[in-house]
């Protein structure tokens, strides 16, 4: 096990995932992966306050046809 | 009279008010259809005849006396086993919540009793409307009854089998990234996602609460609207649900033809962000010709890529719920399917500001489809990239799954129904997806019962026996 798979696996455990990490550490190992490339397709975000900028909530996308 | 278990609910509810249908004997009917098949199918996670048949006899002594009938007085339906049922456990398809037994039933429960529907049982689904199909479970994945050695789609499994082969007229599903359109076109069968808020999901197992939508699944457009008309409306136990939101008669608007409707086609989808099948592709471009024949004005559009609505859908999607299965996934994870089990794991390794970024690029291409809006009265677009794959083959599932362009509209909260088209060479159903405008679930009909009169699927019926 590389030192970086030994930190996050007991960043895991020390978070309550022990179970977890004690039967299924590959298939941790592959989600971390998928989380990784998924981050990356997202598209490039700048941080400007012209922007949307606000979370999504239900209400706020019935703005134009409601009211 | 056709074969009663493929009658629509139209046709039987016609029947059943004029006094030539008794809803004992379509009940009885379905009843023995769901015997013949189910074990092929495994669409039914828990089949409840006697309680149809109780509901029968009320739904039968309710016609007798003329009291306040509607179109689902007498017609069975089933219910995605996520959905609450006074008397039944909920298990989500899972092992997690084998006892899980309601105190109270969903507004949609209460919605499709109190309309005189009769509920024949609980349908199955992938483990928590995320991992399947599984063969892991304390139940079988339910089977595509076009060909039971393929999926019928997912996470809404046993609802599109048991509408597709003709046990059910009607069952309601739950659609996260997808999951009532998925088995709607795996199973040539119709699948609305309303708008958010326009359906109440308070007793429904959540998977991701931004995302989540309960919709109706049916064998024609004119019986969605039918059941969508019974289901929808404000819940002050859903606080997701528009309160001002204006409830139309869904049926009211299905005849009036697609003649000068403005339709965006989003053609790269399917053609250059992810390449659909060869029969897909032209199955969904030669719908878009028989709207032009029809009068519609139908232009190519082009929006941002696939892939950013897609990873947006999917990360969200994998925060939301990992904080829902939380206690569960540290405590019991072995009592999930392993497809589950992977499948909310990468929630553990999405960032606080992933999650933010995917919410504000949520808002901005929200904002882009809302503006195609001003230009176009319907939006369509693939809805699966190919047909369903085998069931026992899970890398080829893994694979194919992804490969849809529905989650697109989970994002944005618009509605989006899924329609048939006809069969592909390898037997299976072939479909394509038309969104509308936020509560405008009524044009979307319209275009949809347009289409289905020029091309009826209704009429191709699965051999299953």
């Amino acid at each position: 096990m590389s030192s970086e798979s030994e930190i996050f696996f007991n960043q895991l455990k020390e978070s309550g995932y022990e179970i977890l990490v004690d039967k299924f550490s590959q298939e941790i190992t592959s989600a971390k992966q998928t989380a990784e490339s998924l981050t990356k397709t997202m598209p490039d975000s700048h941080h400007m306050y012209d922007e949307p900028s606000n979370v999504f909530t239900p209400n706020k996308i019935n703005i134009d046809n409601n009211e | 009279m056709n074969d009663l278990h493929w009658l629509t609910i139209k046709e039987a509810s016609e029947e059943i008010h004029s006094g030539t249908l008794s809803p004992v004997e379509y009940t009885q009917a379905l009843i023995s259809r769901t015997e013949q098949l189910d074990p092929k199918l495994n669409a039914y996670i828990k089949f409840t005849p006697e309680r149809a048949l109780a509901d029968a006899k009320r739904a039968e002594e309710a016609i007798l006396k003329n009291k306040s009938l509607t179109t689902m007085t007498g017609i069975p339906f089933g219910l995605k086993d996520i959905i609450d049922v006074v008397g039944f456990e909920t298990t989500a398809h899972s092992k997690i919540l084998i006892d899980n037994m309601p105190k109270s039933n969903a507004y949609v429960t209460d919605k499709l009793d109190s309309s005189g529907g009769i509920l024949m049982g609980k349908l199955a689904l992938h483990e928590f409307a995320i991992g399947g199909p599984a063969f892991d479970l304390p139940f079988p994945p339910a089977r595509n009854p076009w060909n039971i050695n393929h999926h019928p789609g997912g996470s809404s499994s046993g609802s599109g089998s048991a509408v597709g082969s003709g046990m059910l007229p009607a069952a309601l599903g739950t659609d996260t990234g997808g999951s009532v359109r998925n088995p709607a076109t795996s199973c040539g069968i119709i699948g609305m996602k309303a708008t958010y808020g326009r359906v109440s999901k308070a007793g429904v197992v959540p998977l991701s609460f931004s995302l989540d939508h309960v919709g109706p699944m049916t064998r024609t457009v004119e019986d969605n609207a039918i059941l969508l008309n019974a289901i929808a409306g404000y819940d002050k136990n859903d606080p997701s649900t528009e309160k001002n939101q204006i409830l139309p008669d869904f049926t009211e608007f299905l005849h009036k033809g697609v003649k000068g409707l403005r339709i965006g086609l989003i053609r790269h989808f399917y053609t250059t962000d992810l390449k659909a099948d060869v029969e897909m592709c032209k199955a969904i471009d030669d719908a878009a010709d028989t709207f032009r024949k029809l009068g519609a004005i139908v232009e190519e559009i082009h929006v941002s890529p696939l892939s950013h609505f897609s990873s947006c859908n999917s990360i969200i999607m994998y925060c939301e719920a990992l904080s829902i299965h939380d206690q569960w996934y540290k405590t019991r994870p072995e009592d999930y399917s392993k497809a589950t089990r992977t499948r909310l794991m990468p929630g553990l390794f999405i960032k606080g500001e992933d999650y933010v970024n995917a919410q504000r690029t949520r808002t901005k291409l929200t904002q882009e489809i809302n503006n195609q809006f001003k230009n176009f009265d319907l939006i369509m677009t693939a809805s699966s990239m190919e047909t369903a794959c085998r069931i026992d083959e899970p890398e080829t599932v893994a694979r194919t799954y992804p490969r849809q362009a529905r989650t697109v509209f989970n994002i944005t909260g618009h509605p989006a129904c899924a329609i048939p088209t006809g069969l592909a060479t390898n037997g299976l159903p072939l479909g394509f997806q038309i969104a509308g405008p936020y509560f405008d679930e009524s044009t979307i009909y319209q275009a949809a019962w347009a289409y289905e009169k020029e091309n009826p699927f209704n009429n191709k019926q699965t051999d299953i026996k």
